[in-house]
C-alpha cells in the first residue's frame, strides 16, 4: 500500500470513486426477485423509471449480471442512434431519447424488453401489446436500504493492514464491519441534504471521505 | 461462498522500479475437491478516483490448470514483469494503483480472487506524452486560422443547410472579432513578443527557466509580467450526456517579474523567470478519462487592454533522489534510488506526525465512549514507531471489552512516557526484552490497543 493516504483509513481507495461496470453490478442493491420469470413472457416489459442520478443504469447493470447474453443497448443523447440486435430480453439505457422510428422498430418487435428511461413508456408498451412492470427508482428509498448500499460500498473498498497483503473484499457480504460505515443517523442527514439522489450522495460522501484520506482523521462527523 | 481461498504473498514489500519484475507466491487453500481451469495471475495498473476507471493489463501467466483435493493448500510461485509507466499517484480525483491479480477460474462457480497493491516508482515520462508547443498569441500562422477556420466551419455547416448561409458572416465575424482581440490588440502594445521556456520535458526539483523579450513600437504601459506554473488533476465520468468532467487545481503558482512601468518605443523590454517545482510532484498522466496537466503561462498585462499571453505545456516526471525520502519516509537503505513518486507532499503525515495526530484525536474524544471505541477500532492493527521511559511495571488496565482483557491479561505491562509524544502509555509485551527495568530507554514499533480513560495513557502492545 505504500504511503496510501487510504491505507489509514483501512482503505484501499475512495469508496465512493467511480466503479468499473462489472463492480457496480456487482455492488448493486437492488430487487430483482421474480423479474427474471417476468421477463420469461413473450411481450413484458419492465420499466426502471426515475430521474438522472438514481440509479437506473445500477439496475440494468445489475440484471446484466444475471441475465449475460441478454444485449444492452445505450443510446447516447447526440451523434447516430446504435441497431437494436433482434435478440431478446433486450436492455435499453436512456430509453427516452430514442428516435420515433427507431422506436417503432423496438416496439413493433419481439419481447420482453427491458428499458431504463426518464420518461415513462407505459402507456406506448402497453399499446404495443406490452404487459408493462415499473420500477420507480425516484420514489425515496428508506434510510435503511441507503445505509446498506453505501456501507456495501465502504466494505467493498476495505483493507486489513494485519494480514500483511491488501486485499479488497472479493464480496462485501464476508465482511460485516468497517469503522467508517455509515449510521442511520448520518444516512438520514445525507437524505435531507440530497434526497434520493444517489449519486449525488456519492459525490457528498466522496469529498468526505477524500478529506479524511488527506487530513489523516479516522472518524466521520457524526453530522455529515 | 467459493470452495478455495487464495491469498497473495509479494517476496517484497518495499516500491517497485518500473519494469523491474515483481515476484511472490499465490496460496492456494481448497476446503473440498475443485476443477481448476485456469489459476491465472496478473500484472495490471488501475485508475480509481472521480473519473471513470480506466486500466492498463502488464503481464500475465497461468500458474495451474488441474483439479485440487480437499484440504489442500498449495503455492504458486509466480514473477511477473510490471508497467514502464504510469507510476504509483495517490492525488484527489485521480488516483493510480498497481495490483497483482489472482483469480482461480472454476466452471459453475463464482471465480475466487484475491489482488494486493504494490507501489511502483517511474521516472521517465513515455515517449507519448509529448509537451505541446506553445499556443502563442505572436505565432506567426495562428491568426490566419482564426479567418479561415470559421469560414471553412461555415462552408461545412453551410453544405447540409442552406439556410446556414445566413449564419455564415456572421460566424466569420465572430471569428475576426476573437483573433482581432486577441492576437492584433496586445501586438499594438507590445510589437512582436519572443517568449521560450528552456526545457519543456523536466523531473522534479528541476528550476524551470524561461525569457520574454519584445520591443514596443509606441510608447504604453504594462501592468507586469507575470508567469504561471499549473498543475491540474481533471477526470470525466460517465458517458455520452451524463458525462461530467471535474478538475481539482494541484498547483497554482505565480512569479511576477515585472512590475508597472512605462514603455518607450523602440526600447527593447527583457525578463528572465525562474521557477523550481517541488520534488514530489504529481506526474503527467494521460489516458482517456484522466489526465495531470502541467502547464506555465506568461502573460503581459496591460491595463484596459487584452493582455498578452503564451501556454507552454510541460511533461512533468517524478525525480530520482535518495531512498532517504523513500515511501514511509524511513530511509532504511542508502543507496541511491528514486524516491516514490507523486503524492501530495502535505498531505500524508509521516509515522511520528500520524501517531501525534492520533493521540490528538484519542485525548479529544477520551470521554465519550463511542467516539473512543470508533477512534480505538479505526487505529487498532495500525503500528506507530515508539521511544519511551520505562517506569514501573502495572496490573493489566481495564478493557471494556472483556475479550480484550483476557487477551492481554497474559502480557507484561509497564507504565511508561514518551518524551516525544509528551504522552503516558501502558505498554506490554507477550514475551517482554530481557533488559526491562524502570528508568530503561525502550524504542520499537507498538500497537494501540486502548486507551486508559482513568489514567489518561494510551494503552500499547510492543509489535517489533
Amino acid at each position: 500500500m505504500g504511503n496510501s493516504p487510504y491505507a489509514r483509513l483501512k482503505l484501499t481507495r475512495n469508496p465512493f470513486g467511480e466503479l468499473a461496470v462489472e463492480e457496480r453490478a456487482e455492488l448493486a442493491l437492488v430487487d430483482l426477485d421474480g423479474l427474471g420469470q417476468w421477463l420469461e413472457q413473450p411481450r413484458s416489459a419492465l420499466q426502471i423509471l426515475g430521474p438522472s442520478g438514481h440509479g437506473k443504469t445500477t439496475h440494468l447493470f445489475a440484471l446484466k449480471k444475471r441475465l449475460p447474453h441478454c444485449p444492452y443497448v445505450y443510446f447516447p443523447d447526440t451523434g447516430e442512434q446504435p441497431l437494436c440486435p433482434p435478440q431478446r430480453p433486450l436492455l435499453v439505457d436512456e430509453a427516452q431519447r430514442v428516435q420515433w422510428w427507431r422506436r417503432r422498430q423496438l416496439l413493433r418487435g419481439p419481447g420482453p424488453l427491458v428499458i431504463a428511461t426518464h420518461v415513462d413508456w407505459t402507456v406506448r408498451l402497453q399499446r404495443a401489446g406490452f404487459c408493462v412492470h415499473t420500477i420507480d427508482v425516484g420514489l425515496p428509498q428508506s434510510p435503511e436500504k441507503l445505509q446498506q448500499m453505501l456501507n456495501r460500498r465502504i466494505l467493498a473498498s476495505a483493507y486489513l493492514p494485519s494480514q500483511e497483503i491488501a486485499c479488497s473484499k472479493a464480496d462485501p457480504a464476508d465482511a460485516d464491519h468497517h469503522p467508517l460505515c455509515l449510521t442511520r443517523a448520518q444516512v438520514v442527514d445525507l437524505q435531507q441534504r440530497c434526497g434520493s439522489n444517489i449519486r449525488l450522495i456519492e459525490h457528498y460522501l466522496y469529498d468526505i471521505f477524500q478529506r479524511l484520506a488527506e487530513k489523516g482523521q479516522l472518524c466521520l462527523p457524526v453530522k455529515l | 461462498m467459493s470452495t478455495c481461498q487464495i491469498m497473495i504473498l509479494l517476496d517484497e514489500s518495499q516500491p517497485h522500479m518500473a519494469g523491474e519484475p515483481i515476484s511472490g507466491t499465490v496460496v492456494v487453500s481448497c476446503e473440498k475437491e475443485t476443477t481448476c481451469s485456469a489459476l491465472v495471475v496478473r500484472c495490471l495498473w488501475k485508475t480509481h478516483g472521480r473519473g471513470n476507471v480506466e486500466t492498463g493489463d502488464v503481464d500475465q501467466k497461468t500458474l495451474f490448470e488441474g483439479t485440487w483435493q480437499a484440504g489442500q493448500k498449495l503455492s504458486y510461485p509466480f514473477r511477473l514483469d510490471t508497467a514502464r509507466w504510469p507510476p504509483t499517484y495517490y492525488g484527489t480525483y485521480v488516483n493510480v494503483s498497481h495490483y497483482i491479480v489472482a483469480q482461480a477460474q472454476i466452471p459453475w462457480t463464482r471465480d475466487p480472487k484475491e489482488q494486493v497493491e504494490f507501489p511502483l516508482i517511474a521516472t521517465t515520462a513515455p515517449a507519448d506524452l509529448k509537451p505541446t508547443v506553445a499556443k502563442s498569441a505572436t505565432s506567426n500562422s495562428s491568426w490566419l486560422w482564426w479567418i479561415v477556420g470559421p469560414v471553412i466551419l461555415s462552408i461545412v455547416l453551410a453544405g447540409f443547410a442552406t439556410i446556414m448561409l445566413v449564419f455564415l458572416p456572421l460566424i466569420a465575424i465572430i471569428g475576426g472579432g476573437i483573433w482581432f482581440f486577441r492576437e492584433v490588440l496586445p501586438r499594438r502594445i507590445t510589437g512582436p513578443v519572443t517568449c521560450e521556456l528552456a526545457d519543456l520535458y523536466v523531473v522534479g526539483g528541476d528550476t524551470l527557466r524561461g525569457t520574454l523579450s519584445f520591443t514596443p513600437q509606441r510608447a504604453s504601459v504594462i501592468d507586469g509580467i507575470v508567469w504561471t506554473v499549473k498543475c491540474e488533476e481533471e477526470c470525466s465520468s460517465g458517458s455520452g450526456s451524463d458525462r461530467k468532467t471535474y478538475r481539482h487545481v494541484k498547483l497554482s503558482e505565480t512569479v511576477r517579474v515585472s512590475e508597472r512601468r512605462q514603455l518607450a518605443p523602440g526600447v527593447a523590454q527583457s525578463s528572465e523567470f525562474q521557477f523550481t517545482l517541488p520534488t514530489q510532484v504529481a506526474p503527467s498522466l494521460k489516458f482517456s478519462d484522466n489526465h495531470i496537466k502541467w502547464n506555465v503561462e506568461a502573460r503581459i498585462e496591460i491595463p484596459r487592454w487584452p493582455d498578452w499571453t503564451k501556454v507552454f505545456e510541460l511533461v512533468v516526471s517524478p525525480q530520482a533522489a535518495s531512498a532517504e525520502t523513500g515511501l514511509d519516509g524511513t530511509g532504511t537503505s542508502a543507496v541511491e534510488s528514486p524516491m516514490l513518486v507523486a503524492f501530495d507532499e502535505p498531505k500524508t503525515p509521516s509515522d511520528g506526525d500520524w501517531f501525534e495526530q492520533v493521540l490528538g484525536q484519542l485525548r479529544k474524544v477520551a470521554h465519550e465512549s463511542e467516539p473512543l471505541a470508533q477512534v480505538l477500532a479505526a487505529v487498532r492493527d495500525f503500528e506507530f514507531p515508539l521511544k519511551a521511559r520505562l517506569e514501573n511495571a502495572i496490573d493489566t488496565p481495564e478493557f471494556d471489552d472483556e475479550r480484550q482483557f483476557a487477551q492481554w491479561n497474559q502480557a507484561q505491562w509497564w507504565a511508561a512516557y514518551s518524551q516525544q509524544a509528551n504522552q503516558s502509555v501502558a505498554l506490554a509485551w507477550l514475551r517482554a526484552p530481557r533488559a526491562i527495568q524502570p528508568g530503561a530507554e525502550w524504542s520499537g514499533w507498538a500497537a494501540i490497543v486502548g486507551y486508559d480513560v482513568d489514567a489518561q495513557r494510551v494503552l500499547m502492545v510492543a509489535t517489533r
